[in-house]
């Protein structure tokens, strides 16, 4: 790539300062996967339609295919490599182990990222709650019914402390 | 085999329970290796050039300038790929004409859809392969096009290939037309069970073009050497058949090409054929480098295969009591613009699950300007049980009979006929129905308010067996590995892992499932067909079996006994007249080496006693008057599931199919504009049930086990796409009266169905 | 008698009958293509229409005694086979 397009950017990345890389026509996606080799975010249409790209951005569940890597300088991201602490697995995605809520699994790390970013905010969700916020996230292979169980087992579980 | 009959069904220790499956911690943190997770330090970035006609012929196609181009490092066109002869193969798809395959991989003389690709670059970065296929020039003479299949079909409609005529089996029609396949099912008298009927109904429907809809595009990487070696790295359900596919457009022996599988993000039929695997072979030969192509989900919408449209008018005759007298079908399903054969699929289903002693059945397959299709999810039976479901429900509102009770009257058991002359296995049909007609949901009071009403309707799909191997390694310490060819999709490695565990005596966690690839497992088909936990399971038990008969003589030498006293049952090795404690395998594989060394099962099968599988669904809605939207209210799924091995799985198959099902019903379709361009190309206006859209979906397993398979196993993933289409068509009939026998039933064609509804007198059947 | 069953595309060959019957001696199996070749003598070019190329058309599925069988023409049938050709079953 021609220099005229090359950038350096730092962002915290899930807890750690990254410095990448990047090209100025790079979506944040494309940095995540390709400068920074995270590939678990994934893509799967490029216009922000499916949110199989949702990363958290500074606080807010983005879908990273809409957002140019440049605006990420300085920002706090957190993807699906970010969820556990260590070996011990956030409670949303061994709920999800357990409650068969994912078949192919190509949508699962952006759905864990929005339901993450749904149980900050809202610890006791409705079940109708929980869709709406998670109907951003296409999948199509589970039918969403399992994936509502395991949101609310993992809600049930950050209550209790876990 | 034996009819089934295994001494543990009802005691198992491993199958029908929950273990987390052994690929779900690498899938929740990100681990998972899709096929766009592929890198390497040199890779080169692909790009296609596609056509922008639904119809044209190429007259001068010039891609100087993108060679030209710094940073481009290849280009291939059609001339790059090897004249395949004209030949008819069987593509485990049915009939195709390989000459064909390479047309369809990269155009020749003409553009037959739009979408179609011309020529493809790879590039050190995405935004220079961009720019160098923008720089390709070329000449088109644009040509009329078609699109609807009945359209197709009329004389004088344009013609894709100009050459082609009608095959039927070994002969061909005279006249040259875009009717690529014609298939034909007759029995009995039709004049006369017409003649007997009481009650007759003559009724036209139309599905649109839907797509599988899987959310990881299509994607592939190849890095070829100079010694003619080639790896693929693929986003497929089944890497044997992709290096076929390959093989067959390329010329090659198929020891020359290694295809690994990645972890696939959805398929359900669209990821068999392969559109981006020679493209990435032949850049990567050009210019030595590893290739990467991903399609864009304007292109998987446009260049993939997605599942046909179809008109049927079908005709059938009751007697009063609801008994089906006769049958008569005329269905024409979308080719799209390369010749296949689902539509003799479409024929074979149409009528099975009833006895219909006397049927006349005529499906064609007709090209069209549109993507070659593929398979979906029972392929061809959701457009050809639609509208007969929509019949049997009309017949039993117009003879007072309960819906149930009339599927229960004619439905088909062990030993029926099908109209193709066949006769059904043990199938489980009719305990579907009555597990269906006992359930909560349709015993409790039908919703009654302005505009609801319940509907119930069925489906199914007869199921594949094929090819698949498998080996069963008994570790050192006693656990195990297994090793097969299946793709994992959807869980199936772990129903791999607890089906060699019930065998072996080990637990689920004790053995680890692997998904080999060409190079490491024997020949298997692909994940599809709803065949995974029922072939290659087959394998599994085989293997696993065959491991357990190599340690019999093992454990006969350290009792020092003759072997015939050693048994194994109950999950140990076991002397026939109790003169020795039971020792399990983990007890026995320490001792393998000093007993004769290691020990392996190994087997390749080619099961054929299917188990098809039956699905009732129930569904109450409401349909609201002034914007034709439909709220499902309550759902219910009752399918036959043979023995469900993991039972989360299969609830997830069922649920999961259902919900595309529903999708194709309320929403999805190809809308085209005059040109024949599909202009809602996008997950925004391409809808596909949301989690909010999606109802909670109660799920009724009934088991009724295969005779034909060790475990009782019945494949279960394709058949609950179908039943949707007419139960909710069935629901919305029966909460405002008018049928729209024209999917999907969107608000806009549910409120004008409506309108022109309270615009007539009298209440009309549409 | 062997039975084989006319596809109905095929039917215009064969005045419009269902199925064929050809009687085997007791015990004697021939191929199917054998059997075929017998019944073409009374039914020319119904042979043709299961061919292509020379061997039976790719696609096309042999069920003897309701059981598919892969060997295509080279399957072995006796006096009390019944015999269908239908396309086959696949999936997605």
């Amino acid at each position: 790539m021609s220099s005229a397009t090359k950038r350096i950017i730092t962002a915290k990345v899930n807890g750690a300062e990254l410095t990448l890389a990047i090209d100025n026509r790079m979506t944040l996606l494309q940095a995540l996967r390709d400068a920074a080799g995270l590939t678990g975010t994934k893509e799967g249409c490029l216009t922000g339609d499916c949110g199989a790209c949702s990363v958290l951005m500074n606080g807010r569940v983005v879908d990273s295919c809409l957002v140019m890597a440049a605006e990420a300088e300085d920002a706090e991201l957190t993807t699906v490599e970010g969820l556990a602490d260590g070996t011990h697995l956030h409670p949303l995605q061994q709920r999800f182990l357990e409650r068969a809520a994912l078949q192919c699994g190509i949508c699962t790390p952006g759905l864990l990222v929005a339901a993450k970013s749904l149980l900050d905010r809202n610890p006791n969700p409705t079940d109708h709650e929980i869709r709406y916020w998670l109907a951003g996230n296409l999948c199509r292979c589970t039918g969403y019914k399992q994936i509502i169980e395991a949101v609310q087992d993992a809600a049930t579980d950050m209550r209790a402390g876990k | 085999m034996e009819p089934f009959s295994h001494p543990n069904h009802g005691k198992y220790k491993v199958i029908g329970t929950r273990p987390i499956r052994h690929d779900g911690e690498d899938k929740v943190t990100g681990r998972a290796l899709y096929g766009a997770d592929v890198s390497f330090p040199d890779l080169l970035h692909g790009f296609v050039l596609r056509s922008p006609h639904a119809h044209a012929r190429i007259r001068k196609l010039d891609t100087s300038k993108a060679e030209a181009l710094p940073g481009v490092f290849a280009v291939t066109t059609a001339v790059d790929l090897p004249r395949l002869d004209d030949k008819i193969v069987s593509s485990g798809e049915g009939m195709e004409n390989q000459k064909y395959l390479s047309d369809h991989i990269l155009a020749s003389d003409k553009a037959l859809f739009i979408g179609h690709p011309i020529a493809a670059v790879a590039a050190t970065d995405p935004w220079i392969a961009q720019e160098a296929v923008a720089l390709i020039e070329v000449e088109y003479e644009v040509l009329d096009q078609v699109t609807d299949p009945d359209k197709a079909m009329a004389d004088g409609a344009p013609l894709l290939h100009e050459k082609m005529t009608t095959t039927i089996l070994g002969q061909k029609e005279a006249k040259p037309s875009n009717i690529c396949n014609h298939t034909r099912f007759e029995c009995g008298d039709l004049e006369a069970g017409f003649a007997e009927a009481d009650l007759v109904f003559d009724r036209e429907f139309r599905t649109r073009t839907v797509h599988q809809g899987y959310v990881e595009p299509h994607t592939a990487t190849a890095l070829a050497r100079s010694d003619g070696q080639v790896t693929v790295w693929s986003s497929t359900q089944g890497p044997f058949r992709t290096r076929e596919q390959v093989a067959a457009v390329l010329k090659r022996d198929l020891s020359k090409i290694r295809v690994i599988p990645m972890e696939i993000g959805g398929g359900f039929g669209g990821k068999i054929p392969v559109y981006l695997e020679p493209l990435a072979v032949l850049l990567s030969e050009k210019s030595g480098r590893p290739v990467k192509l991903v399609m864009s989900r304007a292109d998987v919408f446009q260049a993939s295969g997605p599942a046909p449209a179809a008109v049927s008018k079908l005709k059938l005759g009751f007697k009063s009591d609801g008994t089906i007298t006769a049958g008569k079908v005329w269905m024409a399903y979308e080719a799209g613009a390369f010749p296949g054969t689902w539509g003799s699929t479409g024929a074979l289903c149409v009528l099975a699950p009833y006895r219909v002693p006397h049927a006349l059945v005529d499906v064609y397959d007709v090209l069209t300007n549109t993507p070659k299709v593929a398979a979906y999810r029972a392929p061809s039976s959701p457009q050809a049980l639609f509208g007969v479901e929509s019949i049997m429900d009309e017949a039993a509102q117009e003879l007072g009979l309960d819906p149930i009770d009339l599927r229960l009257k004619n439905g088909a058991v062990e030993g029926d006929s099908r109209v193709d002359g066949q006769k059904w296995s043990r199938i489980g049909f009719l305990e579907t129905l009555d597990a269906a007609k006992n359930s909560p949901h349709y015993k409790s009071p039908p919703p009654s308010g302005p505009n609801q009403a319940r509907a119930t309707s069925i489906g199914y799909w007869f199921n594949a067996g094929m090819q698949s191997s498998a080996t069963v390694g008994i570790n050192m310490d006693g656990t195990a590995s297994v090793v097969t060819g299946s793709v994992d999709i959807g869980g199936s490695r772990a129903s791999m892992a607890i089906m060699a565990a019930e065998t072996l005596g080990l637990s689920a966690e004790e053995v680890r499932p692997v998904v080999g690839d060409t190079e490491s497992i024997g020949h298997t088909d692909v994940t599809a067909g709803s065949r995974t936990t029922f072939a290659t399971g087959y394998a599994v038990y085989m293997a696993a079996t065959e491991a357990l008969e190599k340690m019999r003589p093992r454990v006969a030498k350290l009792w020092d006994c003759p072997v015939e006293e050693v048994n194994f049952e109950e999950g140990a090795f076991r002397h026939a007249k109790g003169k020795h404690d039971p020792m399990t395998v983990r007890e026995v594989a320490p001792k393998l080496p000093m007993t004769g060394g290691p020990v392996q099962g190994q087997s390749s099968v080619q099961p054929k006693q299917v188990g098809a599988s039956f699905a009732v669904d129930i569904a109450d809605i409401e349909v609201d008057p002034e914007t034709g939207k439909v709220t499902i209210l309550r759902y219910t799924v009752v399918q036959d599931v043979g023995t469900a091995i993991h039972p989360a799985y299969v609830e997830g198959q069922m649920i999961g199919g259902t919900v595309q099902g529903i999708g194709w019903a309320l929403n999805e379709e190809y809308v085209r504009d005059e040109e024949g361009r599909m202009i809602n190309t996008g997950f925004l206006d391409y809808r596909v049930p949301t989690a909010l859209d999606a109802p909670d979906i109660e799920t009724i397993m009934v088991e009724v086990p295969n005779p034909g398979h060790p475990y009782g196993v019945r494949g279960v993933g394709e058949t609950t796409v179908v039943p949707p289409l007419s139960t909710l068509h069935n629901a919305i009939a029966r909460a405002t009266g008018v049928r729209i026998r024209n999917l999907p039933m969107s608000p806009p064609r549910v409120q004008a169905a409506l309108a022109e509804q309270t615009a007539r007198p009298v209440p009309a059947s549409d | 008698m062997a039975t084989v069953h006319v596809p109905a595309l095929l039917r215009h060959l064969t005045g419009g009958a269902e199925s064929l019957h050809l009687t085997l001696p007791a015990g004697e199996r021939i191929t199917l293509r054998a059997l075929l070749e017998r019944l073409s003598a009374d039914h020319p070019g119904l042979m043709d229409g299961l061919l292509y190329q020379g061997d039976l058309m790719p696609g096309i599925a042999v069920i003897v005694d309701n059981d598919q069988s892969l060997m295509g023409l080279l399957t072995k049938v006796e006096d009390s086979s019944e015999i269908r050709f239908v396309p086959p079953i696949v999936g997605g």
